[in-house]
C-alpha cells in the first residue's frame, strides 16, 4: 500500500491511497483463499479531495487541528502527560498505546523540531521502553530500533542514526499463536517522504 | 548510566592500610559498608536521572540522541496556501485477518474487555 497524504492549515486536502498486491501471512491463508475462488483483495486503492475542516493531525483519541498541534508544548514534563491522557486505553499497555500515539504524530505532522524532540523524550521514559538495535525498516534502510511490547506483539520504532529521525514502524507477532507463527510482522511501515508543498499535487 | 567501578577506591582498605593516615576513612568494615552505601546510591542517581532502568538506558540513549538531532534540524511551518505531504509504504492485514489478531490480543482472563474501548 502506497498512503499519499496533503493536508493544509484549513483542514483541506488530498488523500491517495493505492493498494498493491497481497502477501500471504501463511500458507493457510492462501489455501483458504484458494479455496474461496480466488476472489478480487484490493480495491485499486482512493483518491480524494477533501473540503476545508475534513482532514486533521491524530492525537491518541483526539485530533487536533494545525493550531491546536503547534501549540503542543515543547517540555517533555508537560507534554508527558497530555500525551498519557489522549493515548487510547484498551487492552493494550499504556506504554504500548502512547508509543503509538507519538509514532503517528512525529510521522504525520508537521511539527516544530522543538516539539518532535520533546516526543522523542517523553518515548524515552515510557515503560518498558526497549532498545532493539541495528535494524532496517521495510525499504531496507538502516536504522536503530526502540520498541515496546505488549499482550506478545511488539511496536517498534526504526529511527535514522545520522538524522534522528523515524524511518518506519513494526508491528510483529512474537509467540507461537494457534493461526499466528511467531515472528510474523503484522503491520511495517516506511515513512517515504514529508515536507511542505504549495498544492495538492505537488510532492517535496 | 552507571559506571562500574574497576580499582582501588580512593577510601578503600588497599589504599590506605591504616585508618589514621586516611582522614575521613573509618574501620575497615564501615568503610566497605560506606563505599556499598556511595555504590546504590551512585546506581540509583544513574537510574532516577535517566528515568529508567538501566536494562533500558540503550533505548534512553537512543531516543535522547535522535532528540538532540531533531532539535537542530530546519523548521518547517504551513503557510496559508500550503500542504503538508506525508508519503508512506507498507502493510497491514486484510480486515478479516485483523479481526482474528484483534480476538488475540484480548487478555484471556477477561475475554469481555473491549479493545479499542473509547
Amino acid at each position: 500500500m502506497v498512503h499519499k497524504l496533503w493536508i493544509g492549515r484549513d483542514g483541506s486536502g488530498r488523500i491517495v491511497r493505492t493498494d498493491q498486491d497481497p502477501q500471504w501471512v501463511t500458507p493457510a491463508d492462501h489455501e483458504r483463499w484458494v479455496a474461496a475462488g480466488s476472489p478480487p483483495l484490493t480495491g485499486g486503492g482512493v483518491d480524494e479531495q477533501e473540503a476545508p475542516g475534513r482532514l486533521s493531525f491524530a492525537f491518541g483519541s483526539r485530533v487536533l487541528k494545525y493550531d491546536e498541534l503547534r501549540a503542543l508544548p515543547t517540555d517533555p514534563a508537560v507534554l508527558a502527560p497530555m500525551v498519557e491522557a489522549a493515548a487510547i486505553g484498551n487492552s493494550w499497555s499504556a506504554a504500548w498505546q502512547q508509543l503509538d500515539l507519538i509514532a503517528e504524530l512525529l510521522r504525520g505532522a508537521p511539527l516544530a523540531p522543538a516539539q518532535s524532540a520533546a516526543l522523542y523524550k517523553v518515548a524515552s521514559a515510557l515503560p518498558g521502553i526497549e532498545l532493539v538495535g541495528p535494524t532496517r525498516d521495510s525499504m531496507g534502510r538502516p536504522g536503530v530500533g526502540v520498541a515496546v511490547t505488549s499482550n506478545g506483539f511488539r511496536e517498534e520504532l526504526v529511527l535514522d542514526s545520522g538524522s534522528g529521525q523515524l524511518l518506519g514502524e513494526f508491528q510483529t507477532n512474537l509467540v507461537a499463536r494457534a493461526d499466528l507463527p511467531a515472528g510474523t510482522v503484522i503491520e511495517s511501515v516506511s515513512y517515504v517522504s514529508t515536507g511542505v508543498v504549495d498544492s495538492t499535487t505537488q510532492q517535496p | 548510566m552507571p559506571t562500574p567501578m574497576h580499582g582501588p577506591l580512593p577510601h578503600s582498605t588497599r589504599a590506605c592500610d591504616r585508618a589514621a593516615r586516611c582522614p575521613g576513612a573509618g574501620s575497615p568494615r564501615l568503610t566497605t559498608s560506606a563505599v556499598a552505601v556511595a555504590t546504590l546510591a551512585i546506581v540509583l542517581a544513574a537510574a532516577i536521572a535517566i528515568g529508567r532502568d538501566p536494562e533500558n538506558a540503550g533505548a534512553v540513549t537512543v531516543l535522547r540522541d535522535a532528540a538532540r538531532k531533531l532539535e537542530a534540524a530546519p523548521a518547517t511551518p504551513l503557510g496559508a496556501g500550503q500542504y503538508w505531504y506525508v508519503e508512506q509504504r507498507g502493510h497491514t492485514l486484510a480486515e478479516e485477518r485483523e479481526q482474528r489478531v484483534r480476538e488475540l490480543r484480548r487478555p484471556d482472563d477477561d475475554g469481555a474487555q473491549a479493545l479499542d474501548r473509547p
